[in-house]
């Protein structure tokens, strides 16, 4: 068993979460939700971050504006659709249920309510 | 020494280093081949690069004086390289789709194929990363490592070879699984270069391939067509039609062949969009690169081995997770797979059906511009304008008409051809909307002049009138003979460019001499001869045509027993040519004899065949029920009561058929012409059948039967050009 594998397979799965709880508190730029990510212990490379963001934008969860931005060119700018918006209440609520489940098993009882 | 150059990225202009430049053009094409399959992969890559020259930007403000390839690397961590991120790609793909195990595996596998270089040794497949129908041909390639374009030039012969290719292309198009195979690592590869192109940029990309120059590839392509017209051009001028110069149809057939292989170039090539492809097309910096390449495949390969071993964690995750969801997933996918592969089966066929078309399009223009340039040639030394001018064309307004029209019908899309020619030659990028706008004014102003110009010239034929002139024939006593006592007009050759097989007419600068006289034999109402010369012409208005017809003259005199006929009638410039012609009427008494003499019939412009040789016709306006007689030259006919002319030697029994409905000789004699006609119609008809069955059978050569039976026609439509002309003068 590689346990680096095992490790970026849960890491992956909550992923697209994250991305959209961040988005979800407003407007954001690629490279701040990296930066935040970071801040958060949770390493995305920008590569893979776009094509998700474009994925995700494609399935109607997200949607973007152009703004103006002081040196260059405009900058796009996501948010939550109101289908992204449904999306990541059902995501919420089935990440806490994985957690609960998890806790329970792992032992750690008090995060129960 | 560093050379700096300045790009302009996602709208900033950035100085950077030419190795940065270099890594960050890799970097960008390994990106582009990574999303190859990815929906909105031009949207990612366009967010990727803007974010790139943002972070470059940010450098350049700090101060540094280019970017740097040691920035560009940092640059590039940043980003993530292909290689970091797959990982994380492979199972976002299957997540964002939210989709069972098996399209997730499948989506995996695909993603790190592609990426790894599988390398299918031992089994063909067919290659769904590079294709443009079904992708059999690249699959092939791949299989022996070479450029696919090879397999696909040897599929067309295939095709033209009795069409076992497309049976063949159908077959494997069946049987080869379907898989994303790895780039051929092929060193050279052929492209349809954009950079160098005048069409299609095939003739640029495989100047590029072997390193020469595009001109010279060109020159070789254009060599059957440039003979052809020079051929064309020597042919017209020298005007030599029974035997040509040169065998037009061999180089004719060659310029279509020519032709078709660019087309299917165009069609099969593909173009070298990306820099790598560029220099993949030019086998540049190749060698470094292959490295390179197979240095990555290398590591990648280690890396998909441990991957595959993470995969069956994964899978059994997975399957514990969304066993319900896979249900539905899985039908979706595959819905979702059909349509993507009739879309894309779709778009290869209407890339073929485009590039045909346009290149269609191409062909008749430039056919059109080239029946101009004919045309110029012709009216230029043929002098065929003059001859218009002199004989067709009446008034001021009839000539602006006629010749504006005809300038600007075939002058504006000829010169519109030459400055879209010229455009390409001087790279000319920018859209002109104003050229497109007033060629397409001035072209329809020359087809509503055209559309006059024809309006005009037929009302001036519209009228026919006919003059009488009474010969005195009072010197006949028991017999007429009729002959033409003047020399044949013969064709005096003073317009080179007018064939001239046939005599019996002339033209020159200021007269036409024709021949067209008719004969016409009716009973005589009293005991006397008489013989009435009927000329006709046409014209705008009765009246007009009636001056037409008064205005030339045609000899005919009745000396002892003769009636002398002239050979021709002339036209002055003046008088115009308007299908005049002559009709000579001659009425002979009961019982009394003409003989129509053999100069008649050689001398004489009759349209109308006797007895297998010429037959005499009446015009509408003369009111015979049958228009039809056979009389045979040199033999002396006596007048019946009937107005019958009648043989004495071969007495009418002969004539007779067992016939029930047999009322007079004269229907009689016109069944048997018409049945005889026929039956000789019906012998030329199996004749020509059987020369031209002879003919496909001796034509017949292998493996290129079917490519050359249309260029047999194109060298014919070429070659028609010239004759045609001469065609349009001799009805004129």
């Amino acid at each position: 068993m590689n346990i680096e594998n095992t490790q970026s397979q849960m890491r992956k799965g909550i992923l697209e979460f994250c991305i959209l709880s961040i988005i979800r508190r407003g407007e954001a730029y690629p490279s701040d939700i990296v930066e935040e990510m970071k801040g958060a212990q949770l390493h995305i490379l920008e590569g893979t971050l776009y094509p998700l963001l474009t994925r995700l934008k494609n399935a109607e969860m997200l949607t973007y504006r152009w703004v103006e931005s002081s040196s260059g060119p405009p900058r796009k700018y996501f948010m939550l659709t109101e289908k992204g918006e449904a999306f990541y209440r059902e995501l919420e609520q089935t990440w806490q249920e994985l957690s609960n489940a998890v806790n329970t098993l792992t032992g750690k009882k008090e995060n129960l309510s | 020494m560093k050379k700096i150059i300045n790009i302009n990225l996602s709208g900033r202009v950035i100085p950077i280093e030419d190795a940065a430049y270099e890594s960050l053009q890799r970097y960008i094409e390994s990106l582009r081949r990574y999303f190859a399959h990815e929906e909105g992969r031009d949207e990612i890559i366009n967010d990727i690069e803007s974010r790139i020259a943002e972070l470059m930007d940010a450098q350049v403000k700090k101060g540094a004086p280019a970017v740097s390839e040691a920035d560009m690397a940092l640059i590039i961590d940043t980003m993530g390289r292909v290689e970091d991120f797959e990982e994380v790609e492979g199972e976002t793909a299957g997540a964002s789709t939210a989709s069972g195990t098996a399209s997730a595996a499948a989506e995996e596998e695909s993603v790190f194929s592609r990426t790894t270089g599988y390398k299918p040794r031992g089994r063909l497949y067919r290659d769904s990363n590079d294709k443009i129908l079904g992708g059999v041909c690249s699959g092939i390639a791949n299989y022996f490592s070479i450029d696919p374009a090879i397999v696909r030039i040897i599929l067309v012969l295939l095709v033209f070879g009795a069409g076992t290719g497309i049976l063949l292309y159908l077959l494997l198009w069946i049987f080869l699984p379907k898989r994303p195979l790895a780039n051929n690592t092929v060193a050279k590869r052929f492209f349809r270069n954009p950079d160098d192109r005048i069409i299609g940029g095939v003739a640029g990309g495989i100047a590029a391939y072997f390193n020469k120059d595009a001109w010279t590839i060109r020159l070789i392509w254009l060599a059957p067509l440039l003979l052809n017209i020079i051929l064309a051009v020597l042919n017209a001028l020298f005007d030599d039609h029974d035997r040509n110069f040169f065998p037009g149809a061999f180089v004719g057939s060659f310029t279509f062949t020519f032709f078709i292989s660019y087309v299917v170039l165009w069609i099969i090539l593909p173009e070298a969009r990306s820099s790598f492809q560029k220099m993949e097309m030019r086998g540049e910096d190749v060698d470094v690169h292959r490295i390179k390449e197979n240095v990555k495949i290398e590591i990648e390969q280690l890396k998909a081995k441990t991957q595959a071993f993470g995969e069956d964690v994964k899978e059994q995750a997975r399957q514990f997770a969304g066993s319900a969801r896979e249900f539905a997933g899985a039908g979706r996918t595959v819905a979702g797979d059909m349509t993507q592969a009739t879309g894309s089966a779709a778009r290869g066929c209407f890339h073929i059906i485009g590039v045909i078309l346009k290149a269609a399009l191409l062909l008749f223009l430039g056919f059109m511009a080239f029946m101009f340039f004919m045309g110029l040639v012709v009216l230029i030394f043929g002098g065929a304008g003059e001859l218009a001018n002199n004989f067709l064309l009446e008034d001021r307004g009839q000539k602006f008409l006629g010749w504006s029209g005809l300038l600007l019908l075939f002058g504006v899309p000829f010169v519109a051809l030459i400055t879209w020619a010229v455009r390409r030659l001087m790279r000319v990028r920018t859209h002109n909307r104003y050229l497109g706008w007033s060629f397409g004014a001035l072209w329809l102003i020359g087809i509503v002049m055209a559309v006059l110009f024809a309006g005009s010239m037929f009302s001036s034929f519209r009228h026919l009138s006919k003059v009488p002139l009474d010969v005195p024939a009072t010197s006949v006593q028991d017999r007429l003979i009729v002959r033409v006592n003047q020399p044949q007009i013969e064709y005096s050759n003073y317009y080179s460019f007018i064939d001239a097989d046939r005599d019996g007419w002339d033209v020159n600068e200021d007269t036409m001499r024709l021949s067209d006289v008719r004969l016409r034999i009716d009973r005589s109402s009293d005991a006397q001869y008489h013989v009435t010369v009927w000329r006709y012409s046409r014209g705008d208005g009765g009246r007009e045509a009636l001056r037409r017809a008064e205005a030339f003259t045609y000899p005919a005199s009745v000396v002892d027993s003769f009636l002398n006929l002239g050979s021709g009638f002339a036209i002055g410039r003046e008088q115009k040519y308007r299908n005049q012609y002559v009709v000579v009427q001659i009425q002979v008494p009961v019982g009394k004899k003409i003989r129509i003499d053999a100069s008649v019939n050689e001398r004489l412009e009759t349209e109308l065949e006797v007895e297998g040789r010429r037959r005499w016709f009446a015009e509408r306006d003369w009111d015979w029920a049958n228009e039809a007689h056979a009389w045979q030259v040199n033999t002396d006919y006596v007048m019946t009561e009937s107005g019958e002319l009648v043989d004495p030697a071969k007495p009418v029994t002969s004539t007779k058929g067992d016939d029930y409905e047999y009322k007079s000789g004269r229907s009689d004699s016109l069944r048997r012409a018409i049945d005889q006609k026929r039956e000789q119609l019906q012998r030329d008809q199996e004749q020509l059948e059987r020369l031209q069955r002879e003919d496909e059978d001796r034509g017949t050569r292998p493996a290129t039967d079917s490519v050359d039976g249309a260029p047999a026609a194109q060298a014919g439509t070429l070659g028609a050009a010239v004759p045609s002309f001469d065609a349009f003068f001799l009805v004129i």
